[in-house]
């Protein structure tokens, strides 16, 4: 109870100065926010185009707007996924870089939870509006989502989350080695772009990797299939690959962690 | 930059996959075929390595911190030191990032790409290399204005890959906003040089040879550099080393 009490202050506090940092360049965070915010439009954009320019004829067994939910569901859950677990890697990748890191392991309490409070970024789940507005949009256009559809689609928002938190922790474990590689980013989104397309542009053999090797279906399509009311044959094994997968982060980032050398400082 | 072999190829398969599945039902979208479709994002993605440039990060960093000082002390202007330093990143880009996904793309997907006239292609991508500098440039200098430009690089960034067809083909977009595209520098550094490499120039509705076209990049690289010249003349005046 005591330590539950103790997290939370942690949190937020480490809250707080993520919004007292925001507010220092106000001027800059709002455009960067305004910008974020149309970056996330861009897929959508895209596949907006790609219908218009197709006779809406766009990917098999797909309608736009069912494209256009896909695509607000994988915004929803990275507006949730990223404030909360990203700013993990570049917590780790400043402070490997410059020997620091010895600072996070001194603390009283896990290193993991110390990075993740210090890489915190409260203003950032602004982007969730941009997921959220989209996903109205779009079932709207297709006349609502069923009510039964929205628990169990919930619940595969968490093991979405959980699985882009997987991706932070083996990003952010592999900078103890792969010190100061600012690029380990573009890594993750070449993985995410098939996390926003329909599974069914994918050959079988990819779908399969992308279900239960790399839970990366489990990201936006598996959820979205779940709110759409037609869930996808290969959702359960990619649960158990989402669960899978967390486990093997978790001891990727212990492992590399124990690597640290603080070879910067 | 060994990351780009993986990166880009990723790119380029989640295209290959999406514009399979459009053209399943269909053999043309917006003019193109599939192969001229994948010609244009694996031309686009392999140009793109010889022409980013980082001198927008660089030059509001060196203001902001001050080190700029140092660049108004040597015998040479700053935007200078900032090309040279791109050929030379560009040119690592070349061995390092070009030839092996140029590579790949052969390998992978059997596409061999390479321009349909060699002369006008390479002027092209010379053109298209000098006004993503004077671009990206353009709006370092405004770190002379701005403490921070964060977010106006990130907004600029948004709109010059939209607008220069990295996201889709600008053929893409509605007629109006194709009008509009046509009058802005940005297709120069990305559209351009990959419909001079494909072969032929189209937006709009307007058709133009490919001499025709490259002599137009020219004039609009020769008007950035104006561009340039006077944003910094006015933001020189402002600069004073407070960082330093």
């Amino acid at each position: 109870m005591g330590s539950a009490r103790s997290m939370l202050m942690l949190f937020s506090r480490a809250a707080r100065g993520s919004m007292a940092k925001a507010a220092a360049y106000r001027g800059d965070f709002i455009v960067g926010l305004v910008v974020a915010l149309l970056f996330e439009f861009l897929t959508p954009l895209a596949t907006i185009l790609i219908y218009r320019s197709s006779a809406m004829t766009g990917f098999p067994g797909w309608k736009m707007e069912e494209v256009l939910v896909l695509q607000a569901v994988f915004l929803i859950s990275r507006g949730i996924a990223f404030p909360l677990f990203f700013g993990l890697v570049w917590v780790v990748f400043e402070s490997v870089r410059e020997g620091r890191f010895e600072l996070i392991l001194l603390r009283p309490r896990s290193p993991l939870l110390v990075a993740l409070s210090q890489g915190l970024d409260m203003p950032g789940f602004v982007r969730l509006l941009g997921g959220l507005a989209l996903l109205l949009w779009s079932a709207g256009r297709m006349g609502g989502i069923q009510a039964r559809s929205i628990l169990p689609f919930l619940l595969m928002l968490g093991l979405s989350a959980l699985t882009l938190f997987s991706c932070a922790l083996f990003m952010a474990g592999s900078l103890f080695v792969w010190v100061g590689n600012s690029r380990v980013s573009e890594l993750l989104d070449s993985i995410l772009l098939f996390a926003q397309y329909p599974g069914s542009i994918f050959s079988s053999g990819l779908q399969l990797v992308l279900a239960a090797v790399v839970p990366v279906s489990m990201v936006a399509l598996f959820p979205a299939e779940v709110l759409l009311g037609r869930p996808d044959a290969l959702v359960l094994p990619g649960i158990g690959a989402s669960l899978a997968f967390f486990a093997l982060g978790l001891g990727f980032w212990n492992f590399m962690r124990g690597k640290y050398a603080g070879a910067g400082g | 930059m060994l990351m780009t072999i993986v990166v880009g190829p990723a790119f380029f398969l989640v295209q290959y996959f999406i514009w399979k599945a459009v053209y399943a039902s269909r053999s043309l979208v917006a003019g193109f075929s599939l192969d001229q479709m994948l010609r244009y994002y694996g031309t686009s993605t392999i140009i793109y390595y010889l022409t980013m440039d980082f001198a927008d990060w660089n030059l509001q960093m060196h203001i902001r911190s001050g080190s700029f000082l140092a660049f108004m002390l040597r015998p040479l202007s700053h935007r200078f030191y900032a090309l040279s330093q791109k050929v030379g990143h560009r040119a690592l880009g070349f061995l390092f990032e070009f030839l092996p996904v140029w590579i790949m793309f052969a390998l992978l997907f059997r596409i061999v790409i390479l321009p349909a006239s060699w002369a006008w292609g390479l002027l092209s991508i010379a053109l298209a290399f000098l006004m993503m500098f004077l671009l990206n440039y353009s709006v370092g200098i405004l770190a002379f204005w701005l403490v921070r430009t964060d977010g106006i690089r990130s907004l600029f960034r948004l709109f010059r890959d939209v607008l220069a067809g990295s996201l889709v083909p600008l053929g893409l977009f509605p007629l109006p906003l194709q009008w509009v595209v046509f009058f802005l520098p940005f297709q120069f550094a990305t559209y351009v040089p990959v419909q001079v490499f494909m072969g032929g120039y189209r937006l709009a509705g307007i058709s133009l040879s490919l001499p025709a076209i490259v002599g137009i990049q020219a004039a609009a690289v020769l008007a950035m550099w104006g561009v340039t010249e006077l944003l910094w003349r006015s933001g020189i005046r402002r600069y004073t080393g407070v960082g330093a």
